[in-house]
């Protein structure tokens, strides 16, 4: 039988909810966003290798130039 | 029960000192408030010091207004007590972006001048999300659907659409965002008065303005064009925000870092954007951020503006060439419009 390939993703292992799923210290901190009562969402995620990764709501695209008129 | 003894700003509530003052930025309700930079020192202090410790770092001097303040915050939901700050790092300013070219202003005068059909298949090689088209001479709704035809296969998300003379009318230009769903904005300039267009039927505006579109128009700063985003921010941090990752085709062919900036690096005709945007000259000014660059470095708007003003290099120490309306040493506006150095004073 053919040998496997190892997994080298390091993702992979969370996805599939092994042992090291629970080792990133995840939370969910919800901000109301005044008016129109949205909720921002950002999930910060310190995972073992110390990296934070942010993902929030915002435009993607930023201003190409602004001149007057 | 003891109240948390630490304090934290929202990841997004980030302050930055000034020369004169600080602002504390909300990029997620796009807003900023005004606050003395000792304020700005003490949020700073907060990721590492409980509220007891940074008023004994005082020496007690500012306890009242420590704590009027920090409420102040929290009412406004800039920011929380918590006894787990460890729980709440810092955002990372890190910034990185797989387009090779993220945005991308092109200036047509003649149409014979280079091949629009090519420069937007080299665009879109290189991954560019955002066009600027400024078209200098008269022209019809049909003509532009003939020169945004290649776009419509394209990788692009945005066209701004900048007439100096649309030779339509207004169904006419209702029916061009219609049949370019691409384009957010559709500035037609030297019109009888001001109007803006926006309905439900398309996502882009049409503006009409009573101005006129210069060749290679310089930018212009005003409190209005501030972004607050957090992508823009963490970029500013590092980067030229309106350098990095832009090409620019001036109206005689030309590829520049904007516009407006003397130094070319070839002719279109003869040169592929890939290999000028490779160029190390021509990625130079990409990394001079903000925080090198005299004055800027000084005002708290640094990490929100956008200004394509060319840099130069002056006894080791970086410059902008032209000055915006704001004056971080006076916490002036003086003008909206970008004027060159050297008529400003206090350079």
């Amino acid at each position: 039988m053919k040998a496997k390939k190892p997994e080298t993703n390091p993702f992979v292992p969370l996805l599939k909810g092994t042992k090291q799923a629970a080792i990133p210290l995840g939370f969910y901190l919800m901000r109301p966003m005044g008016e129109n009562g949205q909720l921002d969402i950002y999930l910060s995620v310190k995972s073992q290798f110390h990296q934070t990764h942010y993902y929030g709501v915002g435009s993607y695209y930023k201003p190409i130039a602004n001149i007057d008129f | 029960m003891q109240p948390p003894s630490y304090f934290r700003l929202f990841s997004a509530c980030i302050p930055v000192q000034g020369v004169l003052h600080a602002l504390l930025f909300d990029l997620e309700r796009k807003s900023f408030y005004k606050i003395p930079n000792l304020l700005a020192e003490i949020l700073d202090k907060t990721h590492q010091q409980s509220i007891p410790e940074i008023k004994a770092h005082y020496e007690h001097q500012y306890d009242e207004g420590i704590d009027t303040f920090l409420k102040e915050f929290e009412s406004k939901e800039l920011g929380f007590y918590t006894d787990e700050p460890e729980a709440f790092p810092k955002l990372d300013m890190y910034w990185d972006d797989p387009l090779d070219i993220q945005t991308a202003v092109v200036e047509m005068e003649n149409t014979d001048a280079y091949n629009l059909e090519n420069v937007l298949q080299q665009l879109d090689d290189l991954g560019c999300a955002a066009l600027q088209l400024r078209l200098l001479s008269p022209i019809t709704a049909q003509q532009i659907n003939t020169l945004l035809k290649p776009s419509q296969e394209s990788r692009l998300r945005q066209i701004e659409l900048l007439v100096a003379q649309f030779k339509g009318d207004a169904k006419a230009a209702v029916d061009l965002m219609h049949s370019n769903r691409r384009i957010s904005l559709f500035v037609q300039f030297n019109k009888e008065q001001k109007q803006l267009i926006e309905t439900s039927d398309f996502v882009g505006t049409i503006v009409h303005s009573t101005k006129a579109l210069p060749k290679a128009a310089s930018d212009c700063v005003s409190p209005n064009n501030f972004t607050f985003d957090v992508k823009l921010f963490s970029e500013a941090h590092s980067y030229n925000t309106a350098l990095n990752r832009k090409v620019c085709i001036d109206a005689e062919g030309y590829i520049r870092n904007y516009l407006s900036h003397p130094k070319a690096y070839g002719h279109i005709s003869n040169k592929q954007l890939t290999e000028v945007v490779q160029m190390e000259s021509f990625r130079e000014k990409w990394l001079v951020h903000n925080d090198q660059i005299e004055i800027c470095k000084d005002c708290p708007y640094r990490y929100v503006c956008l200004f394509n003003s060319d840099l130069q290099l002056k006894n080791h120490k970086w410059h902008k060439t032209e000055r915006c309306g704001y004056d971080p040493y006076t916490d002036q506006w003086q003008t909206t419009a970008s004027t060159p150095a050297t008529n400003q004073p206090n350079q």
